[in-house]
């Protein structure tokens, strides 16, 4: 019997999978109003809470939330991480703060990243404002929202967005 | 309480059709578009786009499919001899139907024979030839199992079970069942 | 053992959906929750099945709890497996006593992706799924090996299709159906021989939704409840050159001790994506032929990965519901050549 061949030590196994994603019709009225310079949120019905992005279904009940309501594009800071570890495909110098916006006439948080905001004056109850692509290259993504930045209005109490941080 | 700027429900936009990369898949049949749940969130035409999902695995590999795939590299086939005396093709580090470890690797093939196959009339890209091909399961010479791979026959009719193969390997193997290019028929038969 | 009855069940199915799988599932989770008579703060347990490669994103089944409804916090499972998986593990909870009741659901849509490459990813990562062989082209080879060894033909396998497409005419919720003769399906070209068009899977996009309640409660939540009377499942190895693929010593553990042949059995809902797994699997669970199979179509006519299973079972239990049979035995598979399976043996009240 000869000798066994030399071992390897490792092989690549790339996986590459494309699909046909369908966006569904709650994602789909929140991707449009991008393109229009507008933030969507659903609701299951007048009165009842605004969920940006919409999802659908409201997850508490699982009830229809296929009222599109506008909110607006400003909003108060209920939560914020700083980042400090590197990843592929993110346009932000580090260190980025990533931040919990709730937008006003919503009543659940929106995630994106905070920019034009030195480290030590990111705060909760911080008020910021979308800062969105030019009009003529709005697109159907959130890329269409560059980040988020401080805007000049009073911060707002803790105890009002507590339930929300 | 936080001002609720609540406005108006959004005007209705233009609904804009995004043209789907991929064809709805197939069919010989008749096929009714059976939906017996409403669509109940009215949207008119719902977005699509292209999702990629890419994965660049890098895999370890151990002590016995170390020696198997290095051994492809060497141009050998390797199985691991299983308490029963039967040899397994491809190895494994334990006995599928004992669970006892396993150790003893031996040289098998390179020659076998087609235990089975199924013709390729339209290779999808990712598929290891470009023209019609078949996969097969092949028993390499002293094996007790077979090993899947690809037979590039030319035509279907030129393969019959138990025909003869060789391996064609990779003129620049990277590692892995490709350094393996593909079988090939014994004698261009 | 505590009695487990199927007190409702709603299915979905479409060759192809524009709604995402949130969307599908809201309304089949309301109408199996509905038709339970249950309220769904009495369902003890929610569990599902789906796989986050059909949909291409890890987790993606958590997004699915919008369409259940999740607050108050529940009790909750899932496995990446069609749903009959998701049953039985809502089985082995209100067995250990634990909860009286569950919902169990499950959802796929086979449509974003090209699913022959997708299942590839099943395969033994470092010598075979790198070839990306299509399921077809395996299930192909497994055919083959079965026509051989058997002594069957393609007209064998023709037949199961024309007959299935032929019943599944009387099911709403089959994606393929329609009169064919045998003699003219032969006449197709092949896909991946030796199988036609025919002998392959119609893909489908869809959810399910079942309710399952144990002892006496069942009988005052529906008209003829359905009981569980045998569960099991088993799984094969994975090498496909290792194992006998003409047969599926899996599915014929599972059905002895699930008890199949314990008692006559009227019809059988097996969850067979392609023709010839059908006779392979008539005879791994030793049915004859006078046994009835897939009088809904089956999965070959609707194969909405990940619920076809569940779907077997949902719609033996109808059937029984209704009164078109007393004994019936339900199947679901995963993995390429019927590696895993799972019987499920029912009765109606």
């Amino acid at each position: 019997m000869s000798e066994l061949p030399t071992p390897l030590k490792s092989i690549v196994t790339p996986v590459r999978l494309e699909y046909d994603h369908s966006a569904g019709a709650a994602a789909t009225g929140f991707l449009r109003g991008l393109k229009q310079k507008k933030i969507l949120g659903a609701r299951t019905g007048p009165g009842e809470p605004v969920l940006v992005p919409p999802r659908g279904a409201d997850p508490r009940t699982s009830e229809l939330a296929a009222e599109l309501v506008e909110v607006s594009d400003k909003g108060t800071v209920v939560t914020y991480s700083v980042v400090r570890v590197p990843s592929e495909n993110i346009p932000f110098e580090l260190p980025y703060v990533c931040v919990t916006v709730l937008l006003d006439g919503a009543n659940l948080g929106f995630f994106h990243v905070l920019q034009n905001c030195p480290l030590d004056e990111v705060r909760i109850g911080m008020r910021v404002q979308a800062h969105w692509l030019p009009d003529d290259e709005l697109q159907e993504n959130l890329a269409s929202i560059q980040y988020f930045e401080p805007i000049d209005e009073p911060d707002v109490p803790f105890d009002r967005i507590k339930e929300y941080a | 309480m936080i001002a609720l700027l609540v406005r108006q429900d959004a005007p209705p936009v233009e609904p804009i059709v995004v043209e789907s990369r991929f064809a709805p898949t197939r069919d010989a049949h008749t096929i009714t578009m059976e939906n017996d749940m409403a669509q109940t969130l009215g949207a008119d035409e719902v977005l699509r786009g292209p999702h990629i999902l890419e994965y660049p695995y890098r895999r370890s590999l151990g002590p016995v499919l170390g020696r198997f795939f290095g051994g492809l590299q060497e141009h050998r086939f390797l199985g691991i001899r299983m308490k029963s005396g039967k040899v397994l093709v491809p190895p494994q580090e334990y006995d599928p139907q004992t669970g006892a470890a396993l150790d003893e690797l031996v040289d098998v093939g390179p020659g076998g024979e087609i235990v089975s196959w199924s013709w390729v009339s339209k290779p999808r890209p990712k598929q290891p030839l470009d023209h019609p091909f078949a996969y097969a399961l092949i028993r390499l010479d002293g094996a007790d199992t077979a090993l899947l791979h690809v037979v590039d026959a030319g035509e279907e009719a030129k393969l019959s079970v138990g025909a003869r193969v060789t391996p064609r390997w990779a003129a620049e193997p990277s590692g892995g069942i490709l350094d393996v290019a593909c079988f090939e028929l014994e004698d261009g038969r | 053992m505590r009695d487990v009855a199927i007190v409702s069940f709603a299915q979905s199915n479409a060759a192809r959906e524009d709604r995402n799988e949130v969307e599908i599932l809201l309304p089949v989770v309301k109408a199996a929750v509905a038709d339970s008579k249950l309220e769904r703060s009495e369902i003890g347990f929610t569990c599902s099945g789906s796989s986050d490669f059909l949909q291409g994103q890890p987790f993606a089944f958590v997004m699915a709890l919008d369409g259940v409804g999740a607050w108050p916090p529940i009790k909750e499972s899932h496995v990446e497996m069609d749903g009959a998986w998701a049953l039985y593990e809502a089985w082995v909870k209100i067995q250990t006593g634990e909860v009286d009741s569950a919902l169990v659901y499950a959802f796929g849509k086979t449509s974003s992706g090209d699913l022959a490459e997708v299942q590839a990813l099943q395969l033994d990562p470092y010598c075979a799924t790198q070839l990306w062989p299509d399921a077809d082209s395996i299930a192909g080879i497994q055919a083959r090996l079965y026509l051989e060894r058997s002594g069957r033909s393609e007209r064998d396998l023709a037949e199961v299709a024309a007959r299935s497409l032929r019943d599944a005419q009387s099911n709403p919720h089959a994606v393929a159906k329609g009169d064919f003769d045998a003699a003219k399906l032969l006449a197709e070209p092949y896909r991946s021989t030796p199988l036609r068009d025919h002998d392959c899977p119609a893909n489908s996009d869809g959810a399910t939704a079942m309710v399952v309640v144990a002892g006496e409660r069942a009988k005052a939540l529906c008209d003829r409840p359905v009981w569980i009377r045998g569960f099991d499942h088993r799984i094969d190895p994975p090498a496909l050159g290792a194992r006998d693929l003409t047969r599926a010593p899996s599915a014929e553990i599972a059905a002895g001790r699930a008890g199949v042949g314990d008692a006559a059995v009227d019809f059988a809902e097996l969850s067979a994506p392609y023709t010839h797994q059908e006779l392979i699997l008539r005879e791994a669970l030793g049915l004859g032929d006078e046994v009835r199979v897939n009088p809904s179509g089956g999965t070959l006519c609707a194969h909405t990965m990940m619920s076809c299973g569940l779907n077997r079972i949902g719609d033996a239990a109808r059937r029984l519901a209704e009164g078109d049979g007393d004994r019936a035995v339900a199947h679901a598979s995963q993995g390429h050549c019927l590696q895993q399976n799972l019987v499920c043996v029912l009765e109606g009240e």
